[in-house]
């Protein structure tokens, strides 16, 4: 298990509710960034789904967007471990969330019949489905975005609850040079919101296949009825 | 530590005897604690895949077994939360390991062109799949395995590990009056052994609709080599 501490560095009082937190979560998966929650538990922003949902799932759905059910070839690019909680206004993991992403392939194309722009990488799964525990922990291996024709690289999200809209939002990678010049991340005036968005895709030390590993959480702009 | 029942010899020389018995006894305590972990942590069990694994996955594969993609009606059944670690047999985590797991439905029905005692239900997923990360944990929603003819209720998981061939066994409920009449489960003959693969299902305190959590931690025969 792998501690990262780097980013622990503000005010003693957010370092004591991130550490409450981290223990909440009782070590299930990477702790790497608690960026959504320094200070004041920064809402989310929520971001378009965008035109490129997939029309036609998968036939594989799971956690795992790197390997097609047993395939035995994975789809092209470089492995990144996202990872993240689902939270809600006060800090509290939300159970039974269903969260979803979806993304471009290696090559920048979606899993999308309209998206024909390059040839699509079949072993690239392009969607996975996770449900949330009591931690509010997901976890999904997938493939660090790439930028395709007008877009900065980002992941899409949509986090789905019983009785709720489906709520969408983008993960971008810190750092990228074309975040600065994305119209959609640039849509949201606020840089505190905006920074929500954006997290470090940082390098595991002991990964033979040069492996990264990225933490998102989200802060949902409510508390479920108890 | 205090000590006032002793007069004898000076207090410092008491204290520090009694700091170095103390330190002997923490350090065999220690030890012994360690023993007990290595002889903890014993091999579970692989158990046969029996006739019933999938011979047509579901159109959706994900960790969530109580809701087949969009589906609006959930299956039926006792929500419960699975989840545990893979381990390897020095008890680290073991990541990329695909866990799946496949159960018959509240009727008793597996997803198999074969099982058709009674009517399948059509919103339970029957099978899912997840891939770990550092940690080795995995996560399923799924409902509490219901007992069919001549078998206690039990949940089929197998492990597939990259270069290796996919293992297999199953997990039993503490208490279920079934076990003791199990051919399967009766078939490791060793107590301890036969104990790995039942784990309690525990209601979950604040949970409105009842659900109930299991832990199912599998220790992996080897040690991957790295
Ligand atoms: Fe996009």
């Amino acid at each position: 298990m792998t501690n990262r501490t780097t980013d622990l560095s503000p005010a003693p009082n957010a370092i004591s509710r991130r550490r409450a937190l981290t223990q909440l979560a009782s070590g299930l998966f990477l702790c790497a960034s608690a960026a959504a929650f320094a200070d004041d538990l920064t809402k989310t922003p929520t971001q378009t789904e965008g035109p490129f949902y997939p029309d036609k799932l998968p036939l594989d759905t799971d956690n795992d967007l790197v390997v097609i059910n047993d395939g035995l070839t994975p789809g092209v690019g470089v492995v990144t471990y996202l990872s993240g909680r689902i939270l809600d206004s006060h800090g509290d993991p939300i159970r039974g969330a269903t969260v979803e992403i979806w993304q471009v392939d290696g090559n920048g194309v979606y899993l999308h019949t309209a998206d024909k722009h390059a040839k699509r990488d079949a072993n690239f799964q392009g969607f996975g489905r996770f449900v949330t525990g009591s931690t509010g922990e997901y976890l999904f291996r997938t493939v660090k975005p790439v930028p395709y024709p007008g877009r900065t690289p980002h992941i899409h999200y949509a986090v789905k609850m019983k009785g709720r809209e489906k709520w969408t939002t983008q993960c971008y990678i810190k750092g990228d040079p074309g975040n600065e010049k994305d119209g959609v991340l640039k849509g949201i005036t606020n840089p505190k919101d905006r920074a929500a968005l954006i997290v470090p895709f940082i390098p595991i030390k002991d990964s033979k296949v040069g492996a990264f590993v990225a933490k998102f959480d989200i802060v949902m702009g409510f508390t479920p009825a108890a | 530590m205090t000590d006032t029942s002793h007069s004898q010899p000076p207090a410092s020389v008491t204290i520090s005897r009694r700091r170095i018995l103390t330190q002997a006894m923490f350090g065999a305590f220690m030890c012994a604690s360690v023993a007990t972990f290595a002889d903890d942590l014993m091999k579970t069990p692989a158990q046969t895949e029996g006739p019933f694994y999938p011979d047509k996955l579901p159109l959706d594969t994900d960790n969530d077994l109580l809701v087949i993609n969009d589906g609006i009606t959930p299956a039926v059944g006792s929500v419960t939360y699975l989840s545990g670690r893979v381990l390897d047999l020095h008890g680290s985590p073991i990541r990329d390991a695909t866990v799946e797991i496949w159960q018959a439905d509240n009727n008793g029905v597996y997803i198999h062109t074969g099982s058709i005692r009674a009517k399948r239900d059509a919103n339970f997923q029957g099978f899912g799949r997840f891939s770990t990360g550092s940690t080795g944990e995995y996560l399923f929603r799924t409902i509490k395995p219901v007992a069919y003819s001549g078998r206690t209720p039990h949940i089929h998981v197998a492990v597939k590990l990259r270069g290796r061939q996919k293992w297999t066994t199953e997990c039993y409920i503490k208490g279920d009056p079934g076990n003791d009449k199990d051919g399967v489960l009766r078939s490791i003959q060793n107590p301890k052994e036969r104990a790995a693969l039942i784990v309690p299902f525990i209601p979950i305190k604040d949970s409105k609709v009842g659900a109930l959590a299991a832990r199912f931690d599998i220790v992996m025969g080897f040690t991957p080599t790295e």
